[in-house]
């Protein structure tokens, strides 16, 4: 059975990159996802091949290319590296062949994860079909206290203003500019602008100002659309 | 001078070392709170938050020891992993067992973080574990949307019933404070560097509100933030003119005041004697050092 478009499409970003890693290892990958269709081993089956991807893959940055074609958006691959592709190609292998054990392997793999995989799974995340069922897993990964990780969810990623109810989603456009993640780079910003966060930041102005200390300038960005005369003028430009 | 004698009632000292604990009790500290909370990274087992009250309850309270600080905890399930529904259940029903505890002197870190309903239903659960058995309660509030998440931490105070002197709203600032001084609970302020609050605002906000009810933490953890800013703050209400009655009701009698009325605070029990002869469980904090004996005293 071939793999599936989309993984095929990173594993040409892959070759590109790590042009040294030999055909077999990328056809190890769409191999595994059959066992899985066949129902002859469990989600921990796909585990040993999505642990070892740096090492059997490697680690190259996959450079610029265009965005994958998610089922609800496009999603950049903006900072991702072979790994990331390597395993988020397994993933939508599983997808394709094996549709009915996939939410079972990602939570498997998220749960046992180091910040890596972990990592890898937050960047697959818009390519996977039915997203809605990830949802609580990046509520989960929304709440990590490692900012590089937070980050790889909250900015060029477009399943939290896909996915994420109105309250989660402020929640983490708060959370962004608490720990310096760049609230610009979200992905649907504009879209999901709303009163309620315009509010938060707002009360998150005072608290800085009390405080002494500065306000992160892209935080402008979700209080502009409701209250555009409160917005310095050197911010505005 | 003889240094005054101070209480941290909020660090979490399982992230900390024996330096610090040294440098603690050089610099006054002869008793800390310990709250139960998270651990940087969310915890997929009940057992794990088992074994972290036990050892809160135990290993930690023997380490204080012996460097002569008195260790008291809170035990609760934390507002972050209240959110985790394959947990949250579990956990709840450990706690009421640790709150049976000796130097267990009330319920905390409970509150909200993210403001979810989940964090609504253990923070609510937990104020009535406090309720029934009259502990007080230590509140967390949230770093994001502060003002609101400690509006309506209020609010589920009023609503759940507990008496409000029971209860120490913590991690204030010039926004909350406000709404935590119109109400009979206590407010607690964290001195961390960057996120929250600074000795020299502290000053400020005491100058301003008064001594009464007012509490200061360090809130230390695993983060970058500083044992010793509760006696740094002693010294920046000297340096702006405290008389010394007044920093020694901040930084030692209120703390005791809200937790005695747990009715577990035994004086007796601050400034333990130091014997770094004893061990825990067969374990010693010395390295081949030669042990440190020190008689204690009572407040």
């Amino acid at each position: 059975m071939p793999l599936c478009p989309p993984a095929r499409a990173l594993l040409r970003r892959i070759a590109l990159v790590e042009p040294a890693v030999p055909a077999a290892e990328l056809d190890r990958l769409g191999g595994l996802s059959r066992s899985l269709a066949d129902g002859a081993t469990g989600p921990e089956a796909a585990a040993p091949a999505f642990v070892a991807a740096p090492r059997r893959i490697g680690r190259a940055p996959l450079g610029a290319g265009d965005p994958l074609a998610g089922p609800d958006d496009p999603v950049p691959t903006a900072g991702w590296t072979a790994d990331d592709a390597a395993r988020a190609a397994l993933l939508l292998a599983v997808a394709d062949q094996a549709p009915d054990r996939l939410a079972g392997l990602v939570d498997h793999l998220y749960r046992e994860g180091d910040s890596r995989e972990k990592r890898a799974i937050l960047r697959a995340l818009p390519l996977l079909p039915d997203g809605a069922r990830f949802v609580e897993l990046a509520l989960d990964a929304s709440r990590t206290n490692e900012t590089d990780l937070f980050a790889v969810l909250a900015t060029g990623n477009p399943f939290p203003a896909r996915h994420f109810a109105e309250h989660a989603w402020n929640q983490l456009v708060m959370k962004a500019a608490l720990v310096g993640a760049p609230v610009s780079r979200m992905i649907g910003l504009e879209r999901r602008a709303n009163r309620e966060l315009c509010r938060m930041a707002l009360d998150y102005r005072d608290q800085e100002r009390s405080a002494g200390r500065p306000f992160p300038t892209d935080l402008w960005l979700v209080i502009a659309p409701f209250e555009p005369s409160l917005v310095p003028e050197e911010v505005a430009g | 001078m003889k240094t005054m004698r101070m209480f941290d009632p909020h660090i979490h000292m399982t992230s900390r070392t024996t330096d610090d604990y040294q440098r603690m009790a050089a610099a006054g500290i002869a008793a800390v709170l310990e709250p139960a909370f998270w651990l940087g990274q969310p915890r997929t087992q009940v057992g794990s938050f088992f074994d972290y009250f036990s050892s809160l309850v135990g290993w930690e309270r023997f380490r204080a020891r012996q460097f002569g600080i008195a260790h008291f905890t809170t035990i609760a399930l934390n507002p972050k992993e209240a959110n985790d529904d394959r947990l949250r259940d579990d956990v709840l029903a450990l706690v009421p067992p640790f709150l049976d505890k000796d130097g267990v002197l009330g319920v905390g870190e409970i509150g909200y973080d993210d403001v979810t309903e989940r964090e609504e239903k253990a923070f609510a659960a937990q104020l009535e574990m406090a309720k029934q058995r009259r502990l007080p309660a230590l509140v967390h509030t949230p770093h994001r949307d502060k003002k609101r998440g400690t509006e309506r931490s209020l609010a589920l105070v009023r609503e759940v019933g507990i008496p409000e002197e029971l209860v120490l709203i913590d991690h204030n600032t010039e926004e909350t404070l406000p709404l935590v001084r119109a109400t009979g609970c206590w407010a607690g302020h964290s001195i961390y560097p960057n996120t929250k609050m600074t000795s020299g605002r502290m000053v400020a906000l005491l100058q301003q509100y008064g001594v009464e009810r007012m509490i200061v933490n360090s809130a230390a953890d695993w983060g970058v933030s500083d044992p010793l800013e509760v006696p740094n703050t002693a010294g920046a209400m000297a340096a702006a003119g405290f008389p010394p009655a007044d920093i020694e009701t901040v930084v030692w009698s209120n703390p005791i005041r809200f937790f005695e009325q747990s009715g577990r605070l035994d004086r007796s029990l601050l400034a333990p004697a130091i014997d770094q002869r004893e061990t825990f469980a067969g374990n010693s904090v010395l390295r081949g050092q030669p042990p440190v004996v020190r008689g204690g005293g009572a407040a």
